[in-house]
């Protein structure tokens, strides 16, 4: 059944769409994780102008982390105040990189950009992650109690201004710090149709040092509002945001996520781990292909963006 | 069997008028973009009168040319840097056709002299492509093939050979296709007649393509009232998220 994408300009078959958005709800569902950084690549490999899938993607991750932060903040896992400034650094980063993103579609560029800045977060996070965990299945396997290593903030992030006190993560560090995290967050969702949770989540746990039972609803409080701001930015800008493509996508991602999260409860969490990695480098090989592949015609086309 | 009927209709109401030369129709002028949208294919046709009926040596060709609304577009050139592919040079074309499709019964360069393909832009290499920048003939040229190449790999540009045939020296048709891909705005189909290679008659009609019904609502809200399309962007994904976060707990 095709459908035409009024946004997008192309027409799509509706149970590919829905089909992506479920495949991808299953995957993020499984692993706990937002999905923009497979959702946003999938849309571009079939078809929807980069552009576009990022827009389009920060709109959806919006609606997948409110259902998120809901679960939550139900049983207090979010740090509001942690998050306010969190949000605050958010809307820098995002005006920032929709401004850049802007620039970078005018010259024809901004395709490049995203494919980089896929291959090189994806690249890093995937690799660490992979490392990390095959450590932990060989660690668990020679059944070695293993306390993990608490974070003290010693020398220069104990040394930074403006310190304040977050009751919930019961911490007492620069309020510099979460905005500084903030803003490269919602630098990179502008730019790449992420939430930005793949930084985020390690950035808290290893910077801020706080405690894992408020950092994934910290994080998804932080990433609905800085995904509404990049969704708002890049529909003033570039009138990039396929609202009919979005609710199609969150429609199968609802359904995927509920079956993906069952599947997850039943692996362990360092096979989990191991298997994100694996996905995360798979995507970052695809992006790094197409980058290194001779195109079939070096020259393209498009419109003139103003 | 409508288009029989549409072409007997056209032949009938000719051969009362007998002062021009050529007069055609398509079955289609208002084409709108639904949800469903998966492109649109029209059937033009038309009668000739040959002013000289009855001289059978007379050689007649015919070009149909469809044009779609100018737009401005970029052909960029990507080059290898450290490894990797990425756009460096590029050409501005300020009014390249958004859709072009010419179908004759003879190869273009055939059909008449250069001067009037030209005058007409009657085929890929007669068209007025116009630039901004300053550049040698030849890197126009080679940034001019390549928008049409990428062009016709969209199936926005057409060429067909022998896409037109005239029966009985009299009836004429021609399959215009436009992909779902086709930019809104309107449309020309322009058909030439030649005979021994001088321009008898033409004739032209208009095609209209607009998105329309809710689509075209969607679009339009977009580009005309933007933020406030931003903010019912996220003011529909809060809502569903809260939703499907809602029915989720159950």
């Amino acid at each position: 059944m095709p459908i035409y994408l009024p946004i997008a300009e192309i027409s799509m078959n509706a149970f590919l769409i829905i089909g992506m958005g479920a495949a991808v709800g299953f995957l993020s569902g499984m692993f706990g994780v937002g999905g923009g950084f497979l959702m946003t690549p999938l849309l571009i490999f079939s078809g929807v102008p980069p552009a576009v899938a990022v827009a389009t993607e920060s709109n959806e991750i919006t609606a997948a982390s409110v259902s998120g932060a809901l679960a939550h903040w139900r049983r207090g896992g979010v740090d509001i105040k942690m998050g306010t400034v969190l949000i605050a650094g958010g809307a820098i980063g995002s005006v920032i990189g929709a401004f850049a993103f802007k620039e970078l579609r005018a010259i024809g560029q901004v395709d490049l950009i995203i494919a980089l800045a896929y291959v090189f977060f994806l690249g890093s996070i995937g690799a660490i992650m992979l490392w990390e965990s095959l450590r932990s299945i060989r660690r668990s396997s020679r059944a070695e109690a293993q306390t993990p290593q608490k974070r003290d903030h010693t020398g220069w992030i104990h040394r930074l201004p403006f310190k304040m006190r977050f009751r919930r993560s019961r911490l007492y560090i620069s309020a510099l710090l979460p905005l500084a995290i903030g803003a490269v967050v919602g630098f990179l969702a502008a730019i790449m149709g992420v939430g930005g949770g793949f930084i985020m989540v390690p950035a808290m746990i290893y910077i801020l040092g706080m405690p894992t039972n408020v950092v994934v609803g910290t994080s998804l409080f932080q990433i609905i509002f800085v995904t509404a701001t990049v969704t708002f930015l890049h529909s003033v800008n570039t009138q990039t945001v396929d609202v009919i493509l979005a609710v199609m996508l969150l429609f199968g991602a609802v359904i995927g996520a509920q079956m993906g999260a069952r599947v997850g409860l039943k692996l362990k969490a360092e096979q989990l781990r191991a298997l994100l990695a694996l996905l995360v480098l798979g995507v970052c090989g695809r992006m790094a292909y197409g980058l290194f592949l001779r195109p079939s015609d070096i020259y393209s086309i498009s419109p003139v963006f103003g | 069997m409508k288009r029989v009927v549409l072409i007997l209709a056209a032949l009938l109401a000719f051969s009362s008028a007998h002062a021009a030369g050529l007069v055609s129709d398509i079955s289609e002028r208002q084409i709108e973009i639904r949800y469903s949208f998966a492109g649109a294919d029209l059937l033009l046709f038309g009668a000739i009168k040959a002013p000289e009926a009855d001289d059978p040596d007379a050689e007649l060709d015919i070009a149909v040319v469809v044009r779609g609304p100018d737009l401005p577009t970029v052909v960029r050139r990507k080059e290898r840097v450290a490894g990797i592919w990425v756009n460096t040079d590029s050409m501005l074309f300020v009014n390249a056709p958004g859709y072009y499709a010419v179908a004759s019964t003879r190869p273009v360069s055939e059909l008449a002299g250069r001067d009037i393909l030209e005058a007409n832009e009657i085929g890929f290499d007669h068209l007025q492509l116009a630039i901004t920048q300053r550049a040698t003939p030849e890197e126009n040229n080679v940034f001019r093939q390549a928008l049409v190449r990428n062009k016709l790999r969209d199936g926005l540009y057409s060429s067909s050979v022998g896409g037109v045939q005239i029966r009985e020296a009299a009836l004429f048709r021609t399959d215009v296709i436009l992909p779902a891909n086709v930019p809104v705005g309107d449309y020309r189909a322009e058909v030439y007649l030649f005979k021994d290679g001088a321009l008898l008659s033409r004739h032209s009609s208009e095609i209209n393509v607009d998105k329309s019904g809710f689509e075209r609502w969607v679009y339009t809200f977009a580009q005309e009232y933007s933020a406030l399309y931003g903010l019912t962007a996220v003011l529909i994904a809060l809502i569903s998220g809260w939703i499907a976060g809602t029915v989720a707990r159950h």
